[in-house]
């Protein structure tokens, strides 16, 4: 187990590295999204 | 250490854990309006995911496939395309044979991401009150069977019990330089990985398609990723797809261990002595 995470060690990083970023940017356009279609909803409802 | 140049599998892995992190993380933004409001099981949100991406295109294919061989299919050909079966069946074995390690190695990664991030993603969707009951739970023990069935073959695969250095006597000797004993063990060993292959693919669709099934009923944002996604790992969610593949890969077990190369080998040797 241990030599199999030394000849993958590029592997295991990257697989963390792009995990993480992939969390990021969903959970970042997800959100503004969110607080988008909700502010629009706000201001049909202010209009007269 | 690994060389950093042997890119093809990182490049996967990379990609992979990039969208197995673009679920984790939209489970965590806020849910958009929910279109199906209550709590339900993650049955219910499966039929919706499987109704809502009815889209036919593999059915399609396969009937493309069946026409284009029918209109091919005079009868002539036949001992040349048998011919041709067994020297692709040649090559790939030795493929197989030279990126053994690889293959499992970028297939675990898959399997304990995909897995890992159905588990987080259920989490987090369970938390929020998009999903509920005990579907979760025992979706992520299905999962887990099926990981973990997959990791063993495929660890197996690489380090065999028995016949141990046969694959490594066919990469040095060649199909026709080494012994019949040799290239029987890495042809079952061979078959052992197509079938930890098809369990641990079989594993990463059953657990994307757990965590999508969620956004694509939720109508959580970026929905056609996920139907796209969703209907990836969609043959997983057929009835009985689960049952067999699980089975499959538990009978493969006894290929990748290389305890049916040695009964095969002994048993040959019985009936020629």
């Amino acid at each position: 187990m241990l030599e199999f995470a030394s000849n993958h060690v590029w592997d295991i990083a990257l697989s963390i590295v792009f995990l993480f970023v992939g969390m990021g940017v969903a959970y970042l356009v997800g959100k503004l999204a969110n607080r988008r279609s909700s502010s629009a909803s706000a201001n049909d409802r202010d209009r007269p | 250490m690994q060389n950093f140049a042997d890119t093809i599998p990182s490049i996967i892995i990379s990609v992979i854990s990039t969208i197995a992190g673009a679920v984790i993380g939209a489970a965590y933004a806020p849910l958009r309006s929910p279109a199906r409001p209550g709590i339900h099981s993650i049955h219910f949100m499966i039929q919706v995911a499987r109704s809502e991406t009815d889209w036919g295109i593999v059915g399609r294919i396969v009937e493309w496939i069946r026409r284009e061989s029918r209109k091919s299919s005079d009868g002539s050909g036949e001992g040349a395309s048998w011919l041709l079966a067994g020297g692709a069946l040649l090559v790939v074995v030795a493929l197989y044979a030279e990126h053994a390690e690889a293959v499992a190695a970028t297939l675990i990664m898959l399997a304990v991401v995909a897995y890992g991030s159905s588990v987080w993603s259920l989490m987090a969707l369970r938390r929020q009150g998009a999903v509920g009951g005990w579907s979760v739970a025992n979706r992520l023990i299905l999962g887990f069977v099926l990981a973990g069935v997959g990791v063993v073959n495929a660890v197996f695969s690489v380090h065999p019990v028995m016949n141990v250095g046969a694959r490594e006597e066919y990469i040095a000797e060649g199909f026709f330089g080494s012994s019949s004993q040799s290239w029987t063990a890495v042809l079952f060993l061979f078959l052992g990985a197509a079938l930890t292959v098809a369990s641990l693919l079989t594993s990463v669709s059953f657990s994307l398609a757990s965590s999508t099934a969620v956004h694509v009923a939720r109508g959580t944002f970026g929905r056609p990723i996920w139907r796209v996604l969703f209907y990836l790992g969609r043959w997983s969610t057929d009835k009985g797809t689960f049952a067999v593949v699980t089975i499959l890969g538990i009978l493969s077990l006894f290929l990748s261990t290389g305890w049916a190369a040695h009964l095969f080998v002994e048993a040959v040797g019985a009936t020629g002595s």
